[in-house]
């Protein structure tokens, strides 16, 4: 979904012929709420598991497919990811915790000790399935920079600068939304976004994984490394449709919102653009 | 803008050295005129210079209406369907005055007016409404602020900083009037000016959004604004100095 977003940057580049910032990077928020409790848990081989359910249909209908890992973020949402049909796919959910013991909505339970990183045994029981235990390594969150967390998507903004600049303002981050003024432009998009698909919020977590989590329960998550304000990542170019030349984005916070802005330089065109998130902290 | 400012010194002065009486009478004043509607105080300063402070402001008067600029429905698209709409265009001034009247005679109302206009350094606005639902999506990006309409309605405004910056204009102005502000022998007078504001050559401004919802009045660029970019460089020096003609009628308050 998110390759939608960059086809935005397309469709504005016909705006060119149509016609002292004050930045505040001191925003502190308060620790998310699951700060202790965040990690991510690779098992040791590809345990096959019950993949969650999706949304609207019963969780022991769901097929099992291998484990590769889950993460369980600062904020209190879980992604589990599984090996389906040779493609890593992710789902996503939100969790609490008591103890050693996670439940995860819309899933089951998860336990394990959670007290140091290293080597630990998953007991992961599906709701209304058999528990499996797994052994797994368990890689705990560190830092406590205050981009690790869970955000919410208040405004997209999709900018493309060629000879002049041109931007579009979409509240939240609405793929219907996007597509349908994409396509009134001119720009062809793809015709499989589902209604009312939307991207729910983007998490980053102390084991320098971003996760973007879509109103129905999928997730693309991805390794990124972190320097304090700016941070590479590696784009999946097939996925996006587009090929790449940067995988820089960099993070500001403002007016105490964090604006994470992932920029792109499109192969064989004069053209650059960028696509910038307005985030508030989940919690 | 400094002789001006030597030239009132010395009148003052000079007032001060022929014993004459300073801010012993105060008038207020209501005035109408190129530069807008406006309300002023004035108190004497000696026989021959009166002080004069107001406020003004012609925002949305004297308006001009083009009926039919011709957009495409979606500016991403510039042969979609196209749509006519309205540009009204009308006096955009908001602005402060300090202005001092000298007076050669004694007795007699000529006189000579230095002074400046500041606060906003606009003085046209144009309004185009019912703009289609893109325009309140999409538009030009100046330095990461988004100019784009608003509920249908996209405001451009003509600015001029004359001395002074972009976002406080200094505009001193020079003139020649007949009338007392104060009058010596009568509770209430007319006067009548003529002269001109120096505000520059003007650009056309508007207000951005940043990400965060932010707004600051921006300056588009050639290459945005285009053929208006021409135009304005082309129309836009006889702007440089304002014509001002305003009529003024004063109450002595004591």
């Amino acid at each position: 979904m998110k390759r939608i977003l960059f086809a935005a940057l397309a469709v504005l580049l016909p705006l060119f012929a149509a016609c002292n910032k004050n930045n505040d990077n001191d925003n502190r928020f308060e620790d998310p709420r699951f700060i202790q409790y965040a990690g991510q848990l690779v098992p040791r081989d590809g345990v096959p598991v019950q993949a969650p359910a999706r949304p609207g249909s019963k969780a022991d209908a769901a097929p099992e497919a291998a484990l590769q890992s889950i993460e369980l973020t600062e904020s209190g949402l879980y992604a589990i990811g599984q090996l389906v049909d040779d493609e890593l796919v992710y789902r996503m959910g939100d969790y609490s915790v008591n103890g050693n013991v996670y439940t995860l909505n819309g899933y089951g339970s998860l336990e394990f000790d959670n007290a140091a990183p290293g080597a630990v045994t998953l007991h992961l029981t599906p709701a209304g399935g058999a528990t499996k235990d797994i052994p797994a390594d368990f890689i705990k969150a560190s830092g406590t920079n205050q981009l690790y967390r869970g955000w919410t998507v208040d405004k997209t903004r999709v900018t493309v600068k060629g000879w002049t600049s041109a931007s579009a303002d979409f509240a939240g981050c609405n793929f219907n939304e996007i597509a349908d003024f994409l396509k009134k432009n001119g720009h062809k998009v793809p015709d499989d976004i589902k209604p009312g698909q939307s991207l729910r919020s983007i998490s980053f977590t102390g084991t320098e994984k971003m996760l973007f989590y879509y109103s129905d329960g999928s997730a693309d998550v991805s390794a990124y490394r972190f320097n304090g304000k700016s941070f590479t990542y590696r784009w999946d170019n097939d996925k996006m449709g587009f090929t790449f030349l940067t995988d820089q984005a960099t993070v500001e916070y403002m007016d105490g919102k964090c604006i994470l802005t992932i920029r792109a330089s499109i192969q064989d065109s004069t053209t650059s653009g960028s696509v910038t998130f307005v985030l508030s902290p989940m919690d | 803008m400094k002789k001006a400012i030597l030239l009132c010194l010395a009148a003052c002065l000079f007032s001060a050295n022929a014993g004459a009486q300073v801010f012993d009478h105060l008038s207020v004043g209501a005035a109408l005129g190129t530069d807008g509607i406006s309300i002023e105080l004035a108190a004497p300063i000696g026989n021959h210079v009166d002080i004069r402070a107001g406020y003004g402001a012609a925002v949305g008067l004297i308006g001009y209406t083009v009926p039919g600029i011709n957009i495409p429905e979606h500016p991403g698209a510039s042969h979609s369907a196209s749509v006519d709409v309205p540009l009204k265009i009308n006096l955009g001034m908001n602005d402060a005055r300090l202005l001092f009247n000298l007076y050669p005679s004694a007795e007699k109302g000529f006189h000579f007016t230095v002074g400046a206009y500041l606060g906003s350094p606009c003085f046209a606005r144009g309004t185009m409404t019912g703009m289609p639902s893109d325009y309140n999506t999409a538009g030009f990006d100046v330095d990461g602020y988004l100019v784009k309409a608003r509920n249908g309605e996209l405001v451009y405004e003509l600015c001029a900083p004359g001395l002074g910056g972009p976002s406080f204009a200094v505009k001193p102005y020079v003139g020649i009037g007949f009338g007392r502000a104060v009058a010596r022998d009568s509770r209430v007078s007319f006067s009548f000016d003529l002269g001109a504001q120096y505000q520059g050559n003007p650009g056309l401004w508007a207000d951005g959004e940043g990400v965060t919802g932010r707004i600051q009045k921006v300056q588009l660029t050639r290459e945005q604004i285009r053929e208006a970019a021409d135009a304005i460089d082309e129309y836009g020096k006889y702007a440089a100095f304002w014509p001002t003609v305003s009529f003024h009628l004063y109450v002595k308050l004591f």
